[in-house]
């Protein structure tokens, strides 16, 4: 058998197990592709559920209610107001 | 001898083939390469790329990558309106029906029936039918767990309005596509949407991707919205225009809060409103935006710019008077009459006691070209700019039509119609030394002075000394007062006009429009309750309140002092008795024009 053929023939092979080696880079790198996306989702999901939760629990008539009934706070009439002179 | 082999057996001889027969199979063997050649040729060269596309179009899938709407944000980064990832499941009827012992799990984790089911699944196309949209992701990944064949999920967004009903009318909303179709969300839909994102690859039976083909189209997202809007503000001020309207059993109610000098609105209420999160109880008449749709006739509101207008043009000079002492003053057919009967008054009495036979006075001295003009360029009769949908521009006519009797009706806010949103620019301008700031709503980071002048200085400051009389004792503004703050700012009562000419025997409309404080005007505000129908149907008692209450907690918000010695003598004169609070009545006059 001609050296040539036989170079020839070991390039092939080399060639035919880069493309498999290539194949499988591709794969497992859609798998992490796809992984990140799904992470992606959750975490913005997550992302919008605590700045919705955090709204609710900051919002005016449930900090009102809270202050009113459970701390027993009320705005403070004319003539409990002290006004402080800025030096 | 052998016979044979004398004569040796005849062997056939075949006749040499003819030379022709071997270059025709040749031709024939390079004729077929040839075409072959010219097939791939055309195949893969020539006509590559559309076969390609075509083989590509009978295999791949098209993927939408879910654009996220942009936020909405108060001034201070609070979120008025949220998009949240959510999924949708979908099916292909015709793989999705073959699955039928599988229904039963899919709408119990749905919570619906197999008939429901059905009907969703026949009510979509042939190869694409929603199932359950923008439903919460966890239900929708326990479905999908299922692995039934032809069910697809979808990634969406669902819009969500942290603050409700209280800046619905405002914010508006979404369809279910994201599309905005009332409010900001509309008024704004370009800047607040994206540009979808799509994706081509492979995708096995249950949907899931198997390979991506080329680089996605990234999604690009819509841009946030930062309003002028505080959203303490915006509460403050629904809650106490909630419980005016609840009060005095009034139909409805709207107001805006502007910083007088930039003019950003900080608040804009109307009341009754819906729940943006929840639209399945759809009353149309919810969702307008009373602060710009509503007109109405504005009543003794009007009246500083009749003055400011006369003083303008020396019509009458700062220290006029005028004789009141008359139950009736009869302009052409009408009697004007005031509800307190009184005798000489100053232009501040005039504005003090909402003197509508002064008003009256004062106007007919005034050429109407230069009231017309002064409340032209107040912004009344066309639209503020905000660029909101469903904006009226109110009326103003043309001043040459205007008959005597219009002439004097204008003066006290007859003959014409406003928004709630142009009262309050307007009297912004008084606020703001005479300069007409247009409103806008969106955050201004470097608010410069600007605007257009509309009065003297010297007018304006007149007129806020005389229009914080208003609010003194006396006054028929006297309950927006706040203590420690001087306030200045006028009442207002109309009969509400029927539309055929005349007017509703007991239906009016409630005003009180001012601005503190008085010494270095911030904040400027317009209440309009419409309707009230139990108590003192006054501007004075119905909609001053609402101001008292939102300008006290705006005042207090923007560490704006009061001043110790106002602070000190509010509580007696806080102490009204029943013959002040009959003075805060107004409108008599009005309702008898």
């Amino acid at each position: 058998m001609r050296r040539s053929t036989v170079i020839l023939a070991i390039l092939i092979m080399v060639t035919l197990i880069g493309i498999v080696a290539a194949r499988e880079n591709t794969r497992s790198q859609f798998i992490a592709l796809q992984e990140a996306q799904a992470k992606h989702f959750a975490l913005d999901n997550r992302w919008g559920q605590l700045q919705l939760e955090q709204a609710t629990l900051a919002s005016n008539a449930r900090v009102g209610d809270i202050a009113r009934q459970k701390l027993g706070l009320s705005a403070p009439k004319n003539n409990q107001i002290v006004m402080v002179k800025a030096q | 001898m052998n016979p044979t082999s004398a004569h040796p057996a005849k062997i056939p001889v075949r006749a040499a083939l003819p030379a022709w027969r071997a270059t025709a199979v040749w031709a024939a063997v390079t004729l077929a390469f040839a075409t072959i050649m010219v097939q791939a040729w055309r195949a893969q060269v020539e006509h590559g790329q559309f076969l390609r596309d075509q083989g590509a179009q009978r295999y791949l899938r098209h993927f939408p990558l879910p654009v996220q709407r942009g936020s909405i944000f108060d001034r201070h980064g609070k979120p008025l309106a949220l998009s949240v990832p959510v999924k949708t499941l979908w099916v292909d009827p015709q793989i999705f029906s073959q699955q039928h012992q599988k229904w039963p799990q899919v709408a119990a984790d749905l919570g619906i029936s197999v008939n429901e089911l059905q009907t969703r699944v026949h009510n979509g196309g042939s190869h694409f039918a929603f199932i359950a949209r923008q439903i919460d992701p966890e239900r929708a990944e326990k479905i999908t767990a299922l692995r039934v064949p032809g069910l697809y999920s979808l990634n969406e967004n669902r819009r969500y309005y942290p603050a409700g009903s209280i800046a619905a009318p405002l914010i508006g909303f979404t369809n279910v596509d994201g599309n905005g179709i009332e409010g900001l969300e509309l008024a704004y839909n370009q800047w607040l949407t994206g540009k979808a994102g799509e994706e081509t690859g492979l995708r096995d039976n249950y949907g899931h991707p198997l390979s991506l083909r080329g680089p996605a189209h990234a999604a690009q997202p819509g841009k946030a919205l930062t309003l002028s809007i505080d959203r303490h503000l915006q509460y403050v001020a629904y809650t106490s225009l909630a419980s005016a309207v609840q009060r005095f059993q009034a139909r409805s109610g709207a107001a805006v809060l502007m910083d007088a000098q930039s003019g950003e609105v900080l608040a804009m209420v109307s009341y009754p409103a819906f729940n943006p999160n929840d639209r399945s109880d759809y009353q149309a008449a919810l969702y307008n935006n009373r602060a710009i749709a509503d007109t109405f006739e504005p009543g003794s509101v009007m009246k500083p710019f009749t003055i400011a207008a006369a003083l303008d043009d020396q019509s009458i000079q700062p220290d006029a008077t005028f004789n009141v002492n008359t139950n009736c003053f009869r302009v052409a057919r009408f009697c004007i009459q005031d509800d307190v009967r009184h005798n000489n008054l100053d232009l501040a009495q005039v504005l003090k006691y909402s003197s509508n036979i002064g008003a009256a006075k004062i106007s007919l001295r005034t050429p109407p070209a230069d009231l017309f003009h002064m409340l032209r360029q107040a912004g009344f009769g066309q639209s503020s700019g905000l660029g909101l949908p469903g904006e009226s521009s109110g009326t103003l006519p043309a001043w040459q039509g205007w008959d005597i009797a219009r002439r004097a009706a204008m003066a006290y806010g007859y003959g014409l119609s406003v928004t709630p949103l142009q009262l309050a620019a307007a009297y912004g301008a008084i606020a703001n030394q005479g300069v007409y700031v247009a409103p806008t709503l969106i955050r201004q980071e470097n608010p410069g002075a600007k605007g257009t002048r509309i009065m003297p200085a010297a007018t304006a400051a007149r007129l806020t000394q005389w229009l914080t009389g208003v609010t003194g004792p006396g006054g028929t503004g006297f309950l927006a007062s706040i203590p420690g703050y001087s306030v200045a700012g006028k009442t207002g009562t109309s009969i509400i006009a029927n539309g055929k000419g005349g007017f509703h025997k007991n239906q009016v409309n409630t005003t009180f429009v001012g601005f503190a404080p008085a010494r270095n005007p911030r904040l400027v505000m317009a209440v309009v309750v419409r309707g009230p129908t139990q108590g003192w149907r006054y501007g004075g008692v119905v909609a001053a309140p609402v101001f008292r209450v939102t300008m006290a907690a705006a005042l207090q918000s923007m560490g704006i002092q009061p001043n110790p010695a106002l602070l000190e003598s509010a509580t007696a004169a806080h102490q009204a008795s029943a013959s002040e609070t009959q003075r805060w009545a107004e409108g008599v006059g009005d309702a008898a024009h």
